[in-house]
């Protein structure tokens, strides 16, 4: 490396105060919103991993008419009797409206009388009291907030559909690895869920079956579709997957947008680059009558674009970083997790996925580095003549 | 010793062609000082141009020191003038926004000498033209004769054996233009071989020359 000529692409840097930092702030801002972009599907992927881990391997909902009823709760005794079935629970859920925030809540009624329930909410929940039965909720912590501002007290009336009003106690909040789906999710007993939901007697909403090997779970999930032809199997994976396809998604449309952004940038790099610079073409001249090669220039375009396309990047990767676990991806976050008054408040886990960040450079910095570097050949090989 | 053998330049611009320079030519032996006379577009700056190794004659060929610098690829052409000629221009050509010292040592920049020698050689140089006050300031806040000196120092830092200077009195008044005068008078005293175009009558009327070549207008 010669320094000399290195000083001198440094010292070119300075000089032109007006062009390189346009070029450095744009440059950078665009590496820090793809970075951004790529870092926060990581992140959310494997957010809804953490969620997605707890759920059975099957779900059982009934089907009539292209729409999901009712099933009935005998159907699981049934499905126990299937081999490899370790446990096949009535569920009881579905949404509220909770028309003061414009969103649905999700009610979801366990049986406070097993063990297993009771274990399992001990460790999801805080400011732990018992669930007891038709007298309290569990919620999402910001729904807890929410609810204290509105009606002062730790209880919440549910409108049920025949128009009568039950009041349930607030017993404590989640306290989840996620909250990205507990958030908006209530936790009473069965029967409460059920009235508040108008499920009749003997029905649950669908039926979660778990198998003992994880291998069987699509021979099981063939072997519940023979019960009945009104039967829809739905897997762990197959959620896992839509989960993965719905962030790839809008992943995909912002990666579009980069793309877009990003020819559009270089096309303005390219031009301010190839246009008539005069000053520049002048200095090229200059340099190659006091005896520059132009593999010399060359060589001073190549340092100037590497230390902008350097620094930029190292600023863009601070930047993402800053702007996805510090401010915890202000705009962007909404729009992948989707607007809700009941935003959840998670923080996103840290994803340093090693092939994006390389990604990301390639598609970048040497292609602006092309962009400076080929007009400024062009230039020293065509500039002879352009002085007196 | 500059050699231009039946040197025929041609430009080609979309349709039209130029030959500024036809069947042209030269010789100029190690220490001799020639004047290049001739109206505009008559290629005087096409002809320092090839006997830097700017630009390559279309017919012909240009030797100098017995190196065949026509034919010379860019890299070497580069070389040669980094080694053996110095420019001076008609608007000095120095860059603004970088110091007199850092303008003198462009021309070294790609060069292997280490940045000690660099200096020595500019705060020799600078001494000689009685500029070094001025190494430290921006080119751009130099008056025409400090820019004038400056741009002839850059031009001798490599210890050219050949100075080739393009109008060099074009926008300088009659003291600096004796000034100028007196410092190729210098140059010519130690050796230097010194070819200047213009039409100056001051220059090509004074004693320096040892040779005025009259360029015409090719049709």
């Amino acid at each position: 490396m010669n320094f000399k000529l290195l000083d001198f692409a440094l010292h070119s840097l300075v000089r032109r105060k007006g062009r390189y930092p346009f070029i450095y702030i744009t440059f950078t801002l665009l590496i820090a919103v793809s970075l951004s972009i790529f870092t926060i599907t990581g992140a959310l992927k494997q957010e809804a991993q953490y969620s997605l881990n707890n759920l059975p391997d099957i779900i059982v909902q009934k089907i009539s008419g292209g729409r999901q009823q009712y099933i009935k709760k005998q159907l699981a005794e049934d499905i126990i009797m299937l081999p490899g079935v370790i446990s096949a629970v009535p569920r009881i859920w579905g949404f509220y409206p909770f028309e003061y925030l414009n969103t649905n809540l999700t009610i979801v009624g366990v049986d406070i009388y097993d063990p297993y329930v009771t274990e399992t909410l001990a460790k999801i929940t805080k400011d732990i009291s018992p669930l007891k039965f038709n007298r309290n909720i569990f919620l999402g912590e910001k729904l807890h907030e929410i609810i204290r501002q509105i009606y002062n007290k730790d209880e919440f009336s549910f409108q049920m559909p025949d128009g009568t009003y039950k009041t349930l106690e607030i017993a404590g909040t989640f306290q989840t690895s996620s909250q990205m789906i507990s958030t908006d999710t209530v936790i009473t007993d069965m029967l409460s869920a059920a009235e508040i939901l108008g499920i009749p007697a003997g029905f649950s909403t669908d039926i979660a079956v778990n198998s003992a090997n994880s291998q069987e779970i699509s021979t099981i999930a063939e072997k519940i579709l023979n019960i009945s032809p009104s039967l829809k199997v739905v897997t762990k994976d197959f959620i896992k997957a839509s989960y993965q396809n719905m962030f790839d998604y809008k992943g995909g449309i912002f990666l579009l947008f980069f793309i877009t952004s990003l020819f559009t940038f270089f096309m303005i790099i390219f031009d301010r680059l190839n246009g008539p610079s005069g000053g520049e073409l002048k200095e090229i001249a200059i340099l190659k009558a006091l005896g520059w090669g132009t593999s010399d220039i060359l060589k001073v375009k190549l340092y100037e674009a590497s230390v902008i396309g350097l620094f930029s990047y190292l600023t863009a990767i601070c930047l993402s970083l800053i702007y996805v676990y510090v401010l915890h991806a202000p705009g962007l976050k909404d729009v992948f997790m989707g607007y809700s008054y009941l935003k959840p408040s998670f923080s996103l886990p840290f994803v340093f996925d090693i092939r994006v960040v390389v990604t990301v450079f390639l598609i970048t910095v040497p292609v602006y580095g092309s962009a400076v570097i080929i007009p400024a050949w062009r230039a020293a090989s065509t500039s002879a003549e352009v002085i007196r | 010793m500059i050699k231009v053998v039946s040197v025929t330049k041609t430009y080609t611009t979309g349709t039209d062609k130029i030959t500024p320079i036809k069947n042209f030519n030269l010789r100029v032996n190690e220490g001799e000082t020639v004047i290049l006379q001739g109206s505009s577009g008559s290629g005087k700056t096409t002809l320092l141009n090839m006997i830097a190794g700017l630009i390559k004659p279309t017919e012909g060929s240009v030797e100098v020191a017995g190196r065949n610098v026509s034919k010379l690829p860019e890299h070497f052409a580069a070389e040669f003038r980094r080694e053996t000629a110095g420019m001076i221009f008609q608007q000095f050509h120095l860059i603004e926004e970088l110091t007199a010292g850092e303008n003198i040592a462009l021309p070294l920049a790609p060069s292997s000498l280490s940045r000690q020698e660099i200096s020595d050689r500019v705060n020799m140089l600078t001494e000689k033209l009685l500029i070094k006050n001025i190494i430290d300031v921006p080119a751009g806040k130099l008056s025409g004769g400090e820019m004038q000196r400056t741009a002839i120092a850059r031009a001798l830092v490599n210890s050219p054996s050949i100075i080739l200077a393009d109008e060099p009195t074009a926008n300088l008044d009659g003291t600096l233009t004796e000034e100028l005068l007196n410092i190729f008078r210098s140059l010519k005293s130690e050796g230097k071989t010194i070819i200047i175009a213009t039409h100056d009558p001051v220059i090509s009327g004074s004693d320096i020359a040892d040779k005025i070549i009259h360029l015409n207008k090719e049709v």
